[in-house]
């Protein structure tokens, strides 16, 4: 198991601990299990620690708690993954904004 | 080319959601910088259900190695059945399990697309989804399974089990042998996907022994 899997599985209880059901990851859409792949391939590779992306997940968290917002778990991994890629200056927020526009067309083209 | 269209209007009712898009822009704009390929992806969500587990058909796998009047039950109505350990999520579909011995090997697909039985398996694997998986192990299923690692003896029976949106199909993997001491939970955690989907068989040194 690599150690970033190691971490993940090994967070039971904390604030950012994944979905699960019975002991095992729950992904309700596919998205979500590319959103958490996206994640844990980038932090493989070196370009932010786990801790990092935890982090910055909590924030989300415990944002969107103080504002009652009813975001779901990978709504709000989504939403802090893209604050750490712009963080780090891996994606800007526009280069972000701008390929969602492209794929929302990509989409309606098919 | 057909292949492809009666998988897409299987696969997409609806528009994507926004949290899909944007999931899908930051996967390409990444692949795009050459910081991340699909395949990678594919590989770490694959690599973390292999290890976490699908542990809801574990349970039920290992609930009827050790529980004849379930297992009976099991393979009787299995949405029942699987429902009785709290498993439910079904949307409609129906849930038959199909019980391995040592003359008759199943294993399951989906031609069309790819209807798999998500509340107890998890998410499907991405060669499960993957046309030359869905068209060859109806074709040649042995070919397929050997492809996994799977030989089986010539005198064993390949049943191949297609998937549909009405009834969804588990396999019930032989119990390994030397297995008698262990407990319902450490029998589970014997228990892989792969064996549920019937591309593999579970270790035990007697599995892989050639069968003369």
């Amino acid at each position: 198991m690599s150690t970033v899997a190691q971490l993940i599985a090994a967070d039971l209880d904390s604030p950012a601990a994944i979905p699960r059901r019975n002991g095992e990851p729950v992904f309700n859409e596919p998205w979500e299990s590319r959103a958490f792949g996206i994640a844990v391939a980038l932090c493989e590779r070196g370009l932010f620690g786990w801790d990092e992306f935890r982090d910055r997940l909590i924030a989300e968290i415990t944002a969107a708690d103080a504002r009652g917002s009813h975001s779901s778990y990978y709504g709000l991994f989504l939403t802090a993954l893209e604050s750490l890629l712009a963080m780090k200056s891996i994606c800007l927020a526009d280069e972000i904004e701008r390929q969602v526009e492209i794929a929302a067309h990509a989409d309606n083209d098919d | 080319m057909s292949d492809h269209e009666s998988d897409k209007s299987h696969h997409h009712p609806q528009p994507p959601s926004p949290a899909a898009l944007r999931a899908k822009a930051i996967e390409s704009l990444l692949v795009e910088k050459g910081l991340i390929t699909t395949d990678v992806i594919d590989r770490v969500v694959a690599m973390y259900e292999r290890e976490v587990g699908p542990l809801n058909g574990a349970k039920v796998v290992a609930r009827a190695w050790t529980d004849p009047a379930y297992k009976r039950r099991l393979l009787k109505d299995a949405t029942a059945a699987i429902a009785e350990l709290g498993f439910g999520g079904l949307q409609g579909e129906h849930m038959v399990v199909l019980e391995n011995t040592p003359t008759v090997h199943n294993v399951i697909c989906c031609t069309l697309c790819s209807c798999y039985p998500w509340p107890v398996l998890g998410l499907p694997p991405a060669w499960y989804k993957s046309l030359p998986y869905r068209s060859r192990i109806v074709r040649e299923p042995r070919a397929v399974l050997h492809e996994f690692g799977l030989d089986l003896s010539p005198t064993v029976e390949v049943r191949v089990w297609d998937s549909s949106a009405e009834i969804r199909y588990m396999v019930l993997p032989e119990r390994p042998a030397n297995t008698a001491e262990l407990s319902e939970t450490e029998l589970a955690a014997l228990i892989t996907r792969d064996a549920l989907i019937g591309v593999a068989r579970l270790a035990n040194g007697r599995a892989s022994e050639p069968q003369s």
